[in-house]
């Protein structure tokens, strides 16, 4: 491989001081899984990574005093899928960290990373947005939360400025009544892009069972992850457990998809699996809340 | 530029100095002499570069040498005990579950990271956890055969 420098800052400032020492020479590097792959295939070819693997602050799944889930920037892929917590709150974060890459990939692979990659097919961000997820970002300047569906600029591009660090990711806890899922497709049973994927989050009312909240998040159908809004306005007040809305509610979010025709499927049959999905998962969703 | 670092593979204590961009997989092959990991693609999809890293396989052609530094490491090297093979590898011989003998070594510690965790898997978790692992000669069949004949009690029932 193409000789680097690997630098292991142990805290958060000295790692934000090297961004800015090396600019863009440097790279972050977390679970590695891809970004040596990119330096290996001569696609990037940094003189500087900044291992983030020594700094105590971005370990850890914890749930706070106000029931928010943080989740450190480096938290694996396989931590999060077997983390208790994670599997009774926020399941559908769970679901979509356990069908990311394979078991060695898992390990290694970490929640800051699959963000920050801003890969349009990341597992795990349809599911983070579903829920409402901010990333908590440090930089020279101080830092700022910023809601995860406002951190995307296109594919393989973030929000995230010269010098900043993605440190922490926060869930706002599920409200009692509301239930959420991640449903995805790929062409092989086991380690595979997903050609789409569809998280869902329904709250119902505690008296009606009638949907009065939804979010429904598409990944892999537009350059970067998105919201069905017009999808989640037709679920609005509606059972989300009945037919026909469900038949409509994912006729329109296919309409909202915007995917690309390449080597993995075409625009057509992506839209189709938009359909296919959003129903899977609402279904899903709904079915895991506790009346 | 070198930098020191300790490392633990298979028990066995090492300080060594690595460059930053030495692989955890060219550590092991290229300086300690484990060739039982072996690099097939070289981009974490074919798992034959598989070992355990604090007790979890991984992908070592995607771990830096740096990033284990502390930590221990078991090869396939390390499952010999005193001469004796571990009942996994005794397994894959009696079931017919290596052919050439490439992905054998990744395949194994695979097996070894699953039966770590989860003594009594299903042959799903079986196969979820060597989905990571390539074999292009066997069909897998008997490789999940070999698994599950070591996991305790046999194999479990799917749900």
């Amino acid at each position: 491989m193409r000789q680097f420098e690997y630098l292991q800052p142990t805290t958060v400032r000295q790692a934000v001081n090297l961004l800015q020492q090396y600019g863009d020479r440097a790279r972050v590097a977390a679970g590695n899984t891809d970004l040596l792959i990119r330096i290996k295939r001569g696609v990037d070819k940094p003189a500087c990574l900044i291992g983030l693997g020594r700094i105590q602050r971005l370990e850890g799944i914890t749930v706070d005093a106000s029931g928010t889930l943080r989740l450190g920037a480096m938290a694996t892929m396989r931590m999060i899928e077997r983390s208790p917590i994670i599997r009774q709150g926020w399941m559908a974060v769970a679901e979509a960290a356990s069908v990311l890459g394979s078991v060695q990939i898992r390990n290694l692979a970490t929640i800051g990373g699959n963000i920050c990659n801003a890969s349009p097919s990341a597992d795990t961000v349809p599911a983070l947005v579903a829920l409402g997820a901010q990333v908590l970002l440090v930089g020279p300047t101080g830092s700022r939360m910023v809601p995860l569906y406002e951190f995307f600029r296109g594919p393989g591009l973030t929000w995230l400025r010269p010098a900043e660090l993605l440190v922490e990711v926060q869930v706002p806890p599920l409200p009692v009544h509301a239930g959420c899922a991640y449903a995805r497709y790929a062409l092989r049973a086991g380690p595979d892009c997903a050609l789409v994927g569809v998280a869902a989050y329904i709250e119902c009312s505690p008296r009606s069972n009638l949907c009065q909240g939804a979010r429904l998040v598409l990944g892999a159908v537009a350059p970067t992850v998105i919201r069905a809004q017009k999808a989640e306005a037709v679920l609005a007040g509606q059972d989300p457990k009945t037919d026909h809305v469900l038949q409509e509610v994912a006729a329109v979010a296919e309409q909202e998809a915007r995917p690309i025709s390449d080597v993995r499927a075409s625009a057509e049959y992506r839209r189709r699996l938009v359909r296919i999905l959003t129903s899977q998962a609402i279904t899903e969703a709904a079915r895991r809340i506790v009346i | 530029m070198s930098h020191p670092m300790t490392i633990t593979v298979n028990n066995r204590p090492y300080q060594l100095e690595v460059e930053g961009q030495t692989t955890l997989l060219e550590l092991l092959r290229d300086r300690l002499n484990l060739t039982g990991a072996r690099e097939g693609c070289g981009e974490g999809e074919c798992g034959a570069c598989t070992v355990l890293l604090d007790g979890a396989p991984v992908a070592s052609c995607l771990v830096l040498a740096l990033q284990a530094d502390g930590r221990e490491v078991v090869t396939i090297e390390g499952l010999c005990q005193d001469g004796q093979l571990d009942p996994l590898q005794t397994a894959f011989l009696e079931h017919g579950a290596v052919q050439c003998g490439y992905c054998t070594p990744g395949m194994v510690m695979s097996a070894k990271g699953l039966l770590n965790g989860n003594p009594s898997p299903s042959e799903s978790d079986i196969k979820r956890a060597i989905a990571g692992n390539l074999c292009r000669c066997t069909g897998y069949v008997k490789i999940v055969e070999a698994i599950a004949s070591v996991a305790d009690g046999a194999l479990n029932s799917d749900e």
